[in-house]
């Protein structure tokens, strides 16, 4: 075989790697976002009706809700990360999801809670998507080491399930402290903050995963 | 790639000069002759670089057709943003305006096919993969690309046959 001098310098240069493994990467992102959910009870303490909250089914919805996302985006975002990687219908998927979660949230919701303002709580629901936000950050902190360490190719589809799954995290260390359950206030504020990091995530995120 | 990863030179050496030929036909077919040969480089350089992210047990190829696929894609994004340079009214090569057309009808008349009709064909008759390989890529069975492809060509030959292109 006639010898390539661009081969043999790769050849020259190799050297031991042990490699990725995507069921590593996906218990990282578990336990980094149990340890975040930890870090906000430890810091805010746990709403003060954890025992009634726990038999409302709202509560439930959120949380699984939450969770439900955050396992969906980041299984894809662990997917996008290896080259050829990507989740089979991951858009879909998440469209079913989002669309049962709003209609089992209106099941939830159908006797309705009192008038929109007082309900939707303006001024709380902002500060609660600041928090989602800032909870999401440390998440994509790890996306973005995570992603430096591997090969993500789909970069788009990449960045938006970085931005979800960090959105859903942010979300989820604050199930335990924050005290709405109300559907329609976690569907506007905390849809919206998700909503706000997916689209951050599919916008800016691409620019920063190429290698 | 697996020995490569434990630091198997021998294999190593025998995996990259296997992948070569392909890459030099598979960018051949993408990008303009003068270009081809650094973009190779540059594949099995983000291969050799990025040979971590393979996971032992599952398929080579698609893993390297991958990095193979978003190194072109750079390199086009590059050639987009390099300075044009002025033409000669003498050109070296022969006119390349029909394959051009072609190319740019084929792609119009795949576009009207049912995504993984086209995609087999792509994958099978344009890129020149393997059923097998092809299978492998897209995740239809290898009987299911057979099907889609022979499906596809013939929905093709209909739409040329019927004028249903149009322009």
């Amino acid at each position: 075989m006639a010898s390539d001098p661009f081969i043999d310098t790769l050849v020259g240069d190799l050297k031991p790697v042990s490699a990725r493994s995507r069921r590593r990467d996906m218990l990282l992102l578990l336990g980094f976002g149990a340890v975040e959910l930890l870090l906000v009870v430890l810091m805010l303490g746990m709403r003060p009706d954890m025992p009634l909250a726990a038999h409302d089914m709202a509560f439930w919805w959120k949380l699984a809700g939450l969770l439900a996302i955050f396992l969906l985006s980041g299984a894809a975002l662990v997917m996008g990360l290896y080259p050829a990687g990507r989740l089979p219908r991951f858009r879909a998927s998440l469209a079913g999801l989002v669309i049962t979660l709003l209609l089992s949230g209106w099941l939830i919701d159908a006797a309705g809670r009192g008038d929109l303002a007082a309900r939707l709580m303006p001024a709380e629901g902002l500060g609660c998507v600041l928090e989602t936000l800032t909870a999401g950050l440390p998440m994509l902190v790890l996306v973005g080491w995570l992603a430096g360490r591997s090969a993500p190719t789909l970069l788009a589809r990449t960045g938006l399930s970085a931005g979800l799954a960090a959105a859903a995290a942010g979300g989820l260390a604050f199930v335990l402290s924050c005290p709405h359950n109300d559907p329609l206030y976690v569907v506007v504020w905390y849809g919206g903050s998700m909503a706000l990091l997916a689209l951050v995530g599919w916008g800016l995120l691409p620019r920063l995963l190429r290698w | 790639m697996a020995a490569a990863q434990r630091g198997d030179a021998a294999a190593y050496r025998q995996l990259l000069a296997a992948l070569r030929p392909w890459l030099v036909r598979f960018l051949g077919r993408r990008l303009p002759p003068a270009q081809v040969e650094d973009t190779v480089q540059d594949v099995l350089m983000a291969i050799h670089t990025k040979r971590h992210t393979f996971e032992p047990g599952r398929p080579f190829l698609p893993w390297a057709a991958a990095i193979a696929r978003y190194r072109w894609i750079d390199r086009l994004r590059a050639m987009g943003r390099a300075p044009e340079s002025e033409l000669n009214d003498v050109h070296g090569v022969p006119d390349h305006g029909a394959a051009v057309m072609s190319a740019t009808l084929l792609t119009a008349l795949l576009e009207r096919l049912k995504p993984a009709q086209a995609q087999a064909i792509r994958l099978v008759k344009l890129q020149g993969f393997s059923i097998e390989e092809a299978a492998s890529i897209s995740g239809q069975s290898p009987s299911l690309v057979k099907v889609n492809i022979h499906r596809g060509l013939g929905r093709l030959s209909a739409m040329v046959e019927g004028g249903q292109d149009g322009q």
